[in-house]
């Protein structure tokens, strides 16, 4: 997920995969809301999505191979334990027993 | 799904250990969260749906919404202790695939600006702002709406008492509309020791907004 600019990169140290009924309606809903080329880069650094093109293909609505690797990608990979690396500001999010902590320091935080 | 079975699945789930004042924890009953996502998927249907659930405790909104048909649902919370226990309810219902849970304060991180625009629906059971935490509610809800797709819809549960205000409030953003669109009972056992009943009844009502 992310339509800025932070790439992020995923190491670990343990995940686990759970098989998931394709969805197709969903996963065509989810397309536009996710950052493609940034999701297979993080996918790629823990050995996952490796049959997915590093740019969304322009007849993805229609390439239901396409769609069921990518619907596999964002429902059954789960990575238990590991961190969420930030490659502009280096920052790192640890990830333990599923849950990723992307609680900010203080200094980060705006006035709201 | 029938409000029984939904009943009797949300029945099994686990609750906030120590529950903290400071964050104003009370979990949402299995009747009411039936309640809430009932009139939910009847107004707009979870089927297909990505679902938000701000500040959702131990997950009863989030894995509700799953047990009707979402295919997909994140729910973010500031305390730790709270999504454990969420994340255990997650794994008794074999949900792990359809809802993922993330540590995050959503009125202060910068983070969740990466969220905007995502849900297809949020629902949520936000602090009231009754304790010494004034306004939260209404950050909830700005902030819940701006995570919000085009044209999706976010249900919210508040008490009746602050709806004028509420009401008021809506008609300072442009582009967002707001109706109750159920009125509820919350019967509330005793959470903390300062309470002096067993149980109360509040009454609640359950918000919808839209945005164009």
């Amino acid at each position: 997920m992310g339509n800025s600019n932070l790439k992020e990169f995923v190491d670990f140290n343990h995940k686990k995969k759970k098989s998931v009924e394709f969805n197709d309606v969903f996963v065509k809903r989810m397309v536009p809301k996710i950052d493609y080329p940034v999701l297979v880069q993080a996918a790629k650094s823990v050995g996952e999505g490796n049959d997915l093109p590093t740019e969304l293909p322009p007849d993805w609505e229609n390439n239901e191979e396409f769609l069921k690797n990518l619907h596999e990608l964002l429902m059954s990979v789960e990575i238990i334990d590991g961190e969420l690396e930030c490659p502009e500001s280096g920052r790192k999010f640890m990830i333990r027993e599923g849950i990723p902590n992307m609680l900010a320091n203080e200094d980060e935080v705006e006035e709201s | 799904m029938k409000k029984k079975q939904l009943i009797s699945a949300l029945d099994q789930l686990d609750t906030f250990k120590d529950s903290k004042l400071y964050l104003e924890q009370y979990a949402t009953g299995s009747e009411l969260g039936s309640e809430i996502l009932l009139t939910i998927n009847e107004d707009v249907g979870f089927e297909d749906t990505f679902v938000g659930d701000l500040g959702c405790g131990c997950g009863v909104l989030m894995i509700g919404a799953s047990l009707l048909g979402c295919s997909a649902t994140i729910g973010l919370d500031i305390d730790m202790d709270a999504l454990k226990i969420c994340q255990q309810n997650i794994e008794s219902m074999s949900l792990e695939s359809v809802c993922d849970i993330v540590n995050m304060d959503i009125i202060q991180s910068r983070s969740t600006s990466r969220m905007d625009k995502k849900f297809d629906l949020i629902v949520m059971n936000p602090p009231f702002g009754t304790k010494n935490n004034s306004g939260i509610d209404v950050k909830f809800i700005q902030r819940g709406l701006s995570m919000l797709e085009d044209g999706g819809v976010l249900y919210s549960l508040h008490k009746s008492s602050t709806r004028d205000f509420l009401m008021r409030k809506v008609k300072q953003w442009n582009g967002v509309e707001a109706e109750c669109i159920a009125e509820l009972r919350w019967n509330l056992e005793k959470t903390y020791r300062h309470q002096k009943k067993s149980v109360v009844d509040i009454e609640v009502d359950l918000l919808r907004y839209k945005k164009d």
